[in-house]
Order: C-alpha cells, then sequence, then structure tokens
C-alpha cells in the first residue's frame, strides 16, 4: 500500500467539523454502519496487511536515490574530445529530467493548494501561482524550444542566443 | 398434429447453427497455454511480493557506497540488475569505448584522406606514383633523320 503524502508539505487546516447536538434520542444509524465497516471489511483487511508485512519485515532491504558525481560541462570540453561530449550530454539529461520533475512538484503545490483553499484560490495562493510562473518561464528559457532533437550542444547555442540578447538589449 | 410453440414443451426440433467447434477449440488451446505459464509466473511473482516485499526508501548511510543494485525497489529487477544485466559503469565505460574507436578511426580516415591529397599534389610520396618505361628504352632511330 503506497505510503501517505507528507502532510506538512502540503498544510491542511484543521478540519472544522461542529460537534454533534442530539435532538433526538433515537441511536444515530451511522454508529451500525460504521461497526458493521469496521467488523466486517476494516478488520480483516488490517489483519491480513499486518500479516504480510510480517513476513516481509523478516529479510528487509532498502533503496536509494543513485547522486551522480558532477562531470565537465558542456562549455569546458574541448573540441573533438568526444568521450566529454558524451558524459556532458548525459549530465545535461540528468539535469533536465530533474528540472522537469522541478516543474511538476510545484504545479501539484498549486493544485494543492487550490484545492485546499477552494473558493478563496485566486487570493491565498498568490504565491503559489507566482513560484510556477516563475519556474515554468525560467524551464522555458532554458529548455523550451529545443524541440525532440534537443541536446546539449542545441541547449548551449540557445544559451549562448540568451546572453548575446541580454547584451544586445543592456546596450 | 404437435406443433412448435413451447406450451407444455413441444416437438423436439433439430435446430441448425453455425458450427462453434473451431471457436471452442481455439479459446480452449489459448486459455491452455496462456495459463500452462502464466500460473507459475503469477505464483512466483504473488510469492515474491508477499514474502520478500518491495525495498524501502532510505538514506544513503555515512560512509556506505551501495551496491548498483541496490538502487531499485522491487526484488525481482533487482535481482535481474544484480545477476543478469552488467553494473551501469560498465556499461557506461563499454559506449565510452565504443565512442573512443569511432573517434580514432574518424581521425584516422581525415588524416589518410589529407595525405592523399598533399601526396597527389606535391608528388613526393610514396603514392601516387605511376610506373612509366626507361628513358633508356626509349627508340629514337625513326627520329634521329629529318628525311625518314
Amino acid at each position: 500500500m503506497p505510503e501517505d503524502h507528507d502532510w506538512e508539505a502540503y498544510k491542511v487546516p484543521p478540519t472544522r467539523t461542529p460537534v454533534a447536538d442530539r435532538t433526538t434520542s433515537a441511536p444515530n444509524p451511522l454508529t451500525f454502519v460504521q461497526t458493521f465497516f469496521t467488523y466486517v471489511i476494516d478488520a480483516p483487511v488490517t489483519f491480513v496487511r499486518e500479516w504480510i508485512e510480517q513476513q516481509q519485515a523478516k529479510n528487509k532491504t532498502y533503496y536509494y536515490h543513485q547522486k551522480f558525481r558532477r562531470v565537465p560541462d558542456l562549455s569546458e570540453c574541448l573540441e573533438g574530445d568526444y568521450l566529454c561530449f558524451f558524459e556532458a550530454e548525459c549530465q545535461w539529461r540528468r539535469d533536465r529530467m530533474v528540472d522537469q520533475e522541478i516543474v511538476e512538484i510545484v504545479r501539484e503545490r498549486l493544485g494543492a493548494c487550490k484545492q485546499r483553499e477552494g473558493p478563496n484560490q485566486f487570493q491565498n495562493c498568490a504565491k503559489e501561482v507566482e513560484l510556477l510562473k516563475q519556474v515554468t518561464k525560467a524551464y522555458q528559457d532554458r529548455y523550451g524550444d529545443l524541440g525532440y532533437h534537443g541536446n546539449a550542444r542545441t541547449c548551449l547555442m540557445k544559451q549562448k542566443h540568451r546572453m548575446m540578447e541580454e547584451r544586445k538589449a543592456a546596450q | 398434429v404437435p406443433v412448435r410453440h413451447s406450451s407444455g414443451h413441444g416437438k423436439r426440433m433439430f435446430i441448425i447453427k453455425a458450427t462453434k467447434f473451431y471457436d471452442t477449440r481455439f479459446l480452449n488451446l489459448l486459455r491452455f497455454y496462456i495459463f500452462l505459464t502464466g500460473i507459475p509466473a503469477a505464483l512466483f511473482i504473488m510469492y515474491v511480493n508477499i514474502f520478500i516485499g518491495e525495498a524501502e526508501l532510505a538514506e544513503i548511510p555515512e560512509g556506505y557506497v551501495p551496491e548498483y543494485w541496490e538502487y531499485y525497489k522491487h526484488p525481482i529487477t533487482r535481482w535481474i540488475a544484480r545477476y543478469v544485466l552488467d553494473p551501469p559503469e560498465k556499461d557506461y565505460e563499454k559506449q565510452m569505448a565504443v565512442l573512443d574507436m569511432e573517434a580514432k578511426k574518424t581521425e584516422i580516415r581525415l588524416m589518410e584522406l589529407e595525405a592523399r591529397r598533399l601526396m597527389r599534389h606535391r608528388g613526393d610520396g610514396p603514392w601516387y606514383h605511376y610506373e612509366t618505361p626507361d628513358k633508356n628504352l626509349v627508340d629514337n632511330s625513326m627520329k634521329s633523320t629529318p628525311d625518314n
């Protein structure tokens, strides 16, 4: 069963369910439904799940996120040094995947904020909106129109053109 | 005269339909051959998932370098990465070795073309020599007297 996400990341405000004030002396039928659910579905499922967890706890294994060493960039490679090109290309692809995940996370944060706030999302989510705008603009600037065959070399050329534009605009 | 209407279950009819023999035979054979390996595979995967279980994500401990197969979650992928496939470092080095060989080959081919061009142009190399007959073998007797 997948674990719950980090509740601290998308801070959910405390739920404000009102205290029930009984106006009748008849028992609440929902208690019967709840007990039925607990005994028929919840307890067996939890029992099976815990039994499986016990079996799995005997041989516990861990997996880690791989950390890659930084290698010289494409701009630090000599011309004709194809091995350096290959390593820089691999590193650029990994960095691009990381940036895509970053954009995805910021987008999810905005979605969570909208879901949480409900009707007052336009006022209260301004920070997330601003962050997403900045992040997507930065991603578009760096990796934007490279196309399917974009590689580290085309990205470097795009950066060179951007710097040239900035220099021209600064004059 | 007993009639066809089935009130009181009337006359028995021999209803002529298209054959379902080939269809049922095909579906039976399909089910048989799929389940022949499908059921053992499903049982094996259920055993692995229940009794061995997936790995948990953890921070890399201090001073510990994980093996290359410890970067995967499911135990079967870990097993394949450990015993069947090459470590990714070796794979990387293999790719770089191919690139290196190809780069050296292109370099040598370019140098060969350059050498050929220069030898053809300057004519001082061992290539582009065409054998011509010796000067002393030429018979000048027909040109030695002007009135021949």
